[in-house]
């Protein structure tokens, strides 16, 4: 997976550049707009990582361009303007997600995998499933193992969009994101008390447990312990 | 230098422009005036003497040459006093009746009009005055003149020229002193607005535009910059507040981020100690992260920044959400969160902040109820106000901390215990402020009542 990362502040830069390749990933680095866009066009890019405020060409001109081209590369841009409706404007432009610095490595990883893997997901599904899982999105079941389980609402919204990014991790910025349309943290970390009550329903009574709880980071659907 | 300054102001350019073309004018119309009376008097005079010949030609006529002399002398005779002037002369310019002296010495050539001077006999002296008069030839070589003394005609038109030059100059006068009286008094207007905008660029920024109180158009641009004004001292004071507010509240975690670290770096080396070090460390910077992003919010809500976008926003279903997000924190808690919205109440709003504001206020109440207790979250509406009440069996604040505990980071003694920023209810209180509406604490008989009432959308 090829990432180009489009940041002009050296130490961001290098950071991401060394976290981002101990997750696996190849990535290209430009500290402008100009020759971020340059090389965002010549070469292919599973992912885009674009800063707002960059020298020469800003982030989201550099997007805006891209777009213009018919260019369909996913992008997370990154900004430390945490002006309210600054994302709205982010998203408009083209972009795919977005983060406000600052923000916590483990968060920027989930969110590039979930782009990551939104890019080769694109038709739209009527089952989702995990394990003995399984979510019909058309009669709003759950059943595991065949046997049925009993889902509000949210619930429901939350399992679907754990079970979208089934075996990644999700944080609870992610959750609150995509199931509540919350922008902001809540005083109280309220999604614990939501994510016990899921696992209360699918977990409970077998023997294996999918939905765990990573540490400092968020939570994930997976097999493994 | 007050007086160049004064000479180069706008308007006294403007008003010297104004008063010179209309002195133009006013000369064109007074020269105008002056020659169309002259030439009256002028025509008058020509007729009055043409007239009289005519009258002294049938005379002749009827009378012969002698005759003609009788009636001249007997005319003048009647009356010495009406200015005409009569001279019949013969061959040899002997006179032969009239009342001059002598034939005028100017070049003369019959049915011509002849100025000219003649010596009029007064008290004090012979006099110079001017005189109007046309020769005639009669029949048998004598010449006949027949004028007119125009001494008061011509002292008329003198009277008349002093008098048109001195309105002129009068005009000029005042003219000018109105320029120089307005334009010190726009200067002077001026002049308190450039003074006071130096202050402020000084950055006392409480000072104002002086205001007439007159709705000029000074008044209108000095009432504008003021509100201008009032907004800039309040976004800037907002920022002064947040500053103040970031240095206080990054301050104690960073310390103890520090003193963590440099605790776990003088103790012996050892995995375990390292890795506890780092998870405080994690702990702290997340809280640290939350923390300026709250303020952030509040900042921006309070500072009601252009960015943000208003949109009709269901309040109901706001709630509703909020509700729906806390339900299982409060069932853990032991507390039951009850929810009462009428459907449908629409205000001009943020829905981002409003659920903030609203998700903090239940989080107070989370946090502040004890087990067994009850939250109330209700969206009422009666005419134009749409109210959001969140009421709680907590404690309660007491009525004199009320004002208090809106502002930033304060948390009162009883809460201490109790996680938390001391951020929630400022941020409520902003997003109150930004959607114009306001923000009422009260007693639940126990337990607080907070109420924000807004103006429902149409």
């Amino acid at each position: 997976m090829r990432i180009l990362l489009i940041e002009d502040d050296r130490d961001t830069a290098a950071y991401l550049t060394k976290g981002l390749r101990e997750g696996g990933y190849t990535i290209e680095h430009a500290s402008e707009g100009r020759d971020g866009l340059f090389l965002a066009t010549s070469e292919d890019f599973d992912l885009l990582i674009v800063d707002r405020m960059l020298p020469g060409l800003n982030g989201l001109a550099v997007i805006e361009a891209l777009r213009a081209q018919g260019n369909k590369v996913p992008v997370l841009i990154l900004s430390a303007l945490a002006q309210i409706d600054d994302r709205v404007r982010g998203l408009r432009a083209g972009g795919d997600d977005y983060m406000t610095k600052p923000y916590a490595f483990s968060e920027l990883l989930a969110r590039v995998e979930a782009l990551l893997r939104r890019g080769h997901s694109a038709a739209p599904t009527t089952k989702l499933g995990f394990a003995d899982l399984e979510m019909d999105l058309l009669t709003r079941t759950v059943t595991r193992a065949g046997r049925r389980i009993d889902l509000q609402a949210r619930e429901f919204r939350l399992l679907e969009y754990l079970l979208r990014h089934a075996g990644q991790v999700v944080t609870r910025t992610m959750l609150l994101d995509g199931v509540w349309d919350y922008h902001f943290d809540p005083q109280t970390n309220v999604i614990d008390v939501h994510i016990s009550r899921l696992r209360q329903k699918i977990d409970k009574g077998f023997a294996t447990p999918l939905l765990h709880t990573i540490r400092g980071a968020g939570y994930s659907l997976r097999e493994d312990a | 230098m007050k007086t160049l300054r004064l000479l180069q102001t706008t308007l006294f350019r403007l008003s010297v422009a104004n008063m010179a073309a209309f002195a133009a004018s006013a000369g064109v119309l007074l020269l105008f005036i002056h020659n169309a009376t002259v030439a009256f008097i002028d025509r008058e005079t020509n007729a009055t003497i043409e007239a009289d010949y005519r009258g002294l030609a049938e005379q002749y006529a009827r009378l012969g040459l002698s005759g003609l002399a009788r009636v001249i002398t007997e005319r003048l005779n009647g009356d010495t006093q009406t200015g005409d002037l009569y001279l019949l002369i013969d061959l040899y310019h002997r006179p032969v009746a009239g009342n001059l002296a002598l034939w005028p010495t100017v070049d003369s050539q019959a049915d011509e009009w002849i100025q000219f001077g003649v010596e009029i006999p007064e008290a004090s002296g012979p006099v110079m005055h001017a005189a109007r008069a046309k020769i005639f030839d009669l029949a048998d070589n004598h010449r006949l003149l027949v004028g007119r003394d125009i001494e008061d005609r011509v002292d008329f038109q003198g009277t008349l020229t002093v008098f048109l030059v001195a309105s002129l100059a009068i005009f000029v006068v005042l003219s000018g002193i109105g320029g120089i009286l307005t334009g010190r008094n726009i200067l002077g207007r001026v002049d308190a607005i450039a003074r006071t905008t130096h202050s402020i660029i000084r950055g006392d920024l409480s000072q104002r535009l002086p205001m007439q109180g007159i709705g000029d158009e000074f008044d209108r641009v000095a009432e504008s910059v003021n509100q201008m004004l009032n907004q800039i001292e309040h976004l800037s004071k907002g920022m002064r507040t947040v500053i103040d507010s970031v240095a206080h509240d990054l301050r104690g975690p960073i310390t103890r981020l520090r003193s963590h670290v440099e605790l776990t770096f003088s103790n012996p080396p050892s995995i375990d100690s390292y890795r506890q070090a780092l998870d405080t460390a994690l702990t702290e910077t997340e809280r640290l992260h939350h923390t300026v992003n709250t303020l952030l919010h509040i900042a921006q809500a309070e500072a009601g920044t252009l960015a943000i976008e208003m949109e009709r926003v269901d309040l109901s279903a706001v709630a509703r959400d909020v509700a729906d997000l806390y339900q299982p924190l409060a069932e853990e808690r032991g507390l039951c969160l009850i929810m009462d919205a009428t459907a449908n109440i629409h205000i001009l709003g943020h829905r981002e902040l409003l659920s903030h504001a609203v998700a903090n206020l239940i989080d107070n109440a989370i946090k502040y109820t004890p087990q067994g207790g009850a939250i109330g979250l209700t969206v009422s509406a009666v005419g134009p106000r749409a109210t959001v009440t969140v009421a709680d069996t907590g404690p309660g604040v007491s009525p004199e901390d009320r004002e208090r505990v809106l502002q930033r980071f304060v948390r009162l003694e009883a809460s201490r215990t109790t996680p938390g920023s001391g951020l929630g209810l400022s941020l409520v209180a902003a997003v109150a402020q930004l959607h114009e509406a306001e923000l009422r604490l009260s007693d639940n008989t126990p337990g607080l009542r907070v109420e924000v009432i807004f103006r429902t959308a149409v």
